[in-house]
């Protein structure tokens, strides 16, 4: 799938909130796509925003190449792609049982009674679940870890192509973390599935991800492989996330370099750069210009800063008048 | 919340044994009641005004009929106006509360400055008003409550769908293509029943009160003998200031009862529904350690 | 010299059942020790404990004792009445609860919280010396004064959890409990956080008390850890010998399936099942259902003891020198 300068915005008492601002993201077939960021970056409204869910203001969403709007076209995308929520709690219908939970989307997709019986059975032994002990179970009668397997089967049981999943495991316990990982990428072996993380939590991308994309306030900031982006970061923003994730291990009170700063309310987007109040790199036209994703290093890693766009940078030259940034993307203005 | 888990709430407390006995008492007596009173209740007699004794029971009326008689057949109007008018007023309150609070926008808006208007006009005047206009019988009856009690559970009920409608499983279901309609009678009708039946329950001791208030005002259904319309001929004929007690205090008594039991019934599902809504069926018993939802995260 | 709190055996009982199982650990001044566990393992209980402050039908035995600077005789907070708590809380041990920040009356203004507490546990502070003792607090937490005359509503997540820090320390205590600080908080904030939280112990020469489900927080902040499990302790020690040289299972299995940035990259073996249900407990070893290490020796309730310097595990089978190595469970074999 592929989004291509999506902006999302919403009304939020008389005030515009930019979700998301020209968003243009790959999501390749096969690969397991991070998305990273803090909370208010847009993540989850690009996740809903894959899927149809969102309104967008601008910019179009493609299904394997094609666009993917018009009622036909979303109903396919609704069969390819599915989405695992992050609250194990809130995303089961407690009144309904596992067996009629799992079975809903062959229901509502309108597909013949015949075959259910076994699709359900078969997604509820993918993901770990005896179908004998769970088709009669209740929701509250599972714990945090069941539930999300449930919500797994659920979205396996149409068959589809891709799984979004956002925030699969940060409200669980740690020890059954990695159980849940395991069998999504379990998953991903035997059905071939693409998948898209959508969290916060860096450790996991590095460990699971191909490629990841770093989003700041309604923007992608860096995008490339898993390893290039964690190791090698190259935006300021990156650097500070990968530096503030503590470590599980000796060798405490590592000299890192903090933030100053807090993140903005998303209604007051600082121009130039979003990124550039907090920035330790910051220099002259940061407050001014826009950067957009430029190429930084090999395997397509890009990042959006005006430390490795000269270009940019210098079209507005402290000496003369400094062009106001519009909001699409950089600015290119004569000084 | 199921069936076993109600009755299992109703029969370990006091309030709910009291409450169950005395409405399945009630509820008994309004289906056999022409059948196992001792007179016809409207037959007349030469013993007019009778104290209590063995031949009647709780002795007689003005006109000689057997208090007793009319006590037992009476229990079938005031039951019956109950459930039937609290039904009507459970089923328009829902539809309203489930389109306003699930569509949002106009609809919302429309409904709900008719909600208000309902809320805010006082009942029982609106009810005299409309009992006068049309003709007096048990089904203007049960519609004339029915009408004006429903806004109470129209805003309990569309507030519990705002709430449903951001939910994960509501949005699982959207994901998947479901449509509104679908995911009214799947999703959100199934978790707010509880509540709508906790609330209605209520309602039908209002229905039962509002049912003796117009009955003794006069606008009952006069070919209908209620515990209404027992306190209407008592006190038309006098029998307050005659003394005869025997006819006052009965139906009193048998409407403050009734109304009391299913009032219990009704504080009893709706003190063990709020909790379970708020707490999301999650057990939680010691102080509970569980990660902080992201969505509470800030920065 | 004496250690600043001792605590021997607390045990917590919920209708009959124990939530906290036999606890003890001793805190020195100005040292910091962390809690760790998964949700259910009791940490937060024995917080609570410490300050006496359990919820209604939640009963407590066991030892608690509080040695102060310049006291002549600890604290016996384990046979102090109600009243007698009231002398000792925020004075000399206070905490900074779980989901603080969203506790802080929305109708008064910070400034004035903060003087409540104080003159709650202060009687004959002058009004002019409150005030400085407020600004003083709110710089101390990094906060500017001038943010004291603000509501809590004006403040940021990360700005309110200051503010909570603040009070617990307004009536310099000598101990201060943190449950959970940074769980709500991004990843940047968490570091500040926790930073100034390292800052304050060594200014003001604070024992601090931090407790995290984040193996890696309390890796980062801590001298000490106690790990626990089902109401018990399971391992204790320095964060160095813990994190380097694990000796229980579940801490090593705990660690080897958390994703570390810079380690091994792709899926890290799982831990089965789930914690156990405190009305029904395992027999002998509460672990011993989901480790793979187990044998029948684990049907006996192990102790916890000296395997190490300074470091203490409840296994049978410890001291390991190595660890027998752990396939990662594939689903639907035994996940």
């Amino acid at each position: 799938m592929e989004t291509r300068e999506v902006s999302v915005t919403f009304r939020q008492r008389r005030r515009k909130v930019k979700a998301l601002d020209s968003v243009s993201l790959e999501w390749r077939r096969g690969e397991v796509l991070g998305v990273v960021g803090e909370s208010g970056c847009g993540k989850s409204t690009l996740a809903r925003a894959l899927l149809g869910l969102q309104e967008m203001s601008g910019g179009e969403v493609l299904l394997n190449g094609s666009p993917a709007t018009g009622r036909r076209e979303l109903s396919d995308l609704r069969k390819r792609v599915q989405m695992i929520f992050q609250d194990p709690y809130q995303t089961l219908n407690p009144r309904q049982k596992v067996g009629a939970i799992v079975a809903e989307p062959l229901v509502v997709q309108g597909f013949g009674r015949s075959g259910h019986e076994e699709k359900v059975q078969r997604a509820l032994s993918d993901v770990g679940l005896d179908p004998d002990t769970y088709l009669d179970r209740y929701p509250h009668q599972l714990s945090g870890g069941q539930r999300q397997r449930v919500a797994i089967a659920a979205a396996l049981v149409l068959e589809p192509e891709g799984l979004i999943c956002d925030e699969p495991v940060s409200m669980l316990d740690a020890s059954v973390r990695s159980q849940i990982l395991t069998v999504l990428m379990n998953l991903k072996e035997k059905r071939g599935l693409s998948l898209i993380f959508i969290t916060h939590d860096l450790s996991l991308a590095w460990s699971l991800c191909d490629r990841i994309a770093v989003m700041y306030l309604g923007r992608i900031v860096e995008s490339g492989t898993a390893v290039d982006v964690i190791e090698k970061p190259t935006h300021p923003y990156t650097e500070a996330l990968v530096a503030a994730v503590p470590v599980p291990a000796v060798g405490k009170g590592s000299a890192r370099a903090l933030l100053e700063g807090e993140l903005p309310d998303a209604t007051d987007v600082p121009k130039g750069c979003r990124f550039h109040p907090r920035c330790p790199k910051r220099f002259e036209p940061c407050d001014a210009v826009d950067p957009s994703l430029v190429e930084v290093g090999p395997h397509d890693q890009l990042a959006a800063c005006l430390l490795y766009d000269p270009a940019a940078a210098e079209a507005s030259a402290p000496t003369g008048s400094v062009p106001a940034a519009d909001s699409s993307g950089s600015t290119r203005g004569a000084a | 919340m199921t069936w076993i888990g109600a009755f299992r709430l109703i029969v370990t407390s006091w309030r709910g044994r009291f409450g169950l006995t005395v409405l399945g008492l009630a509820v008994f007596v309004s289906i056999f009641g022409t059948l196992i009173a001792p007179y016809d209740p409207e037959a007349s007699s030469l013993a007019v005004l009778q104290p209590p004794s063995f031949d009647h029971l709780l002795g007689t009326t003005e006109n000689g009929a057997d208090v007793f008689s009319q006590l037992l057949v009476g229990a079938r109007v005031s039951v019956l106006v109950g459930f039937a008018a609290a039904f009507i007023s459970a089923v328009l309150g829902s539809m309203v509360g489930l389109a306003s609070g699930y569509y949002g926008g106009w609809t919302d808006r429309i409904l709900d400055a008719l909600e208000n208007w309902f809320l805010v006009i006082p009942t029982l005047p609106l009810m005299i008003v409309l009992a006068r206009l049309l003709d007096p019988s048990l089904t203007v009856l049960i519609a004339v409550i029915g009408l004006t009690s429903w806004a109470g559970t129209g805003r309990i009920v569309r507030a519990q769908v705002l709430t449903l409608r951001e939910r994960a499983f509501v949005e699982r279901a959207r994901a998947l293509g479901a449509g509104d309609l679908y995911i009214i009678r799947k999703h959100i009708l199934p978790n707010t029943l509880p509540l709508i039946f906790a609330n209605t329950v209520l309602i039908i001791a209002v229905a039962i009160l509002s049912e003796a208030a117009l009955s003794f005002l006069g606008l009952g259904d006069p070919t209908r003998i209620s515990w209404g319309t027992m306190l209407e001929s008592a006190f038309n004929s006098g029998a307050p200031s005659a003394g005869a007690w025997w006819y006052v205090i009965p139906p009193g008594l048998a409407i403050t009862m009734l109304v009391l039991s299913v009032s219990l019934l009704g504080f009893l599902f709706e003190e063990f529904i709020n909790p379970r809504l708020q707490k999301e069926s999650r057990e939680v018993v010691v102080p509970e350690e569980a990660v902080t939802p992201l969505t509470q995260r800030q920065s | 010299m004496k250690n600043l709190l001792e605590v021997e055996d607390l045990r917590v009982e919920y209708r009959g059942r124990p939530i906290v199982d036999g606890v003890g650990f001793s805190l020195a001044r100005g040292e910091s020790l962390g809690l760790a566990g998964e949700s259910g393992c009791g940490k937060t209980t024995t917080a609570l404990a410490l300050m006496k402050l359990l919820p209604d039908g939640l009963s407590q035995q066991g030892s608690i004792e509080l040695r102060p600077e310049g006291a002549e005789e600890p604290i016996r907070i384990g046979k102090r009445t109600e009243v007698g708590m009231q002398v000792v809380r925020w004075r000399h041990i206070s905490l900074v609860f779980q989901g603080a920040m969203n506790s802080l009356d929305p109708v008064k203004k910070v400034e004035f919280q903060i003087d409540e507490v104080i003159c709650l546990h202060e009687k004959g502070v002058s009004g002019k010396q409150v005030k400085e003792r407020i600004a003083d607090l709110l710089t101390t937490v990094g906060l500017t004064p001038k943010l004291g005359s603000r509501y809590p509503h004006q403040l940021s997540g990360g700005q309110r959890q200051r503010v909570m820090i603040a009070l617990a320390l307004a009536c310099r205590p000598s101990v201060v409990i943190a449950d959970e600080p940074t769980t709500a908080l991004d990843v940047v904030m968490q570091a500040q956080v926790l930073e100034l939280l390292e800052r304050l112990r060594r200014d003001l020469g604070l024992a601090l008390i931090l407790i995290s489900h984040d193996l890696g927080v309390l890796a980062e902040t801590c001298d000490r850890i106690a790990v626990m499990y089902a109401g018990r302790i399971v391992e204790t020690g320095s964060v160095d010998s813990v994190f380097s040289n694990p000796q229980h299972p579940y801490t090593k299995r705990l660690l080897a399936s958390l994703p570390v940035i810079g380690g091994e990259r792709g899926l890290a073996p799982a831990i089965p099942g789930g914690p156990p249900d405190p009305g029904n407990p395992p027999e002998g070893c509460s672990f011993h259902p989901r480790c793979p290490y187990s044998t029948e020796r684990c049907l006996e309730d192990p102790a916890l003891r000296e395997v190490a310097p300074g470091h203490q595990a409840a296994c049978h089978f410890s001291p390991w020198s190595s660890w027998p190595k752990v396939e990662p469970l594939k689903v639907g074999e035994g996940l």
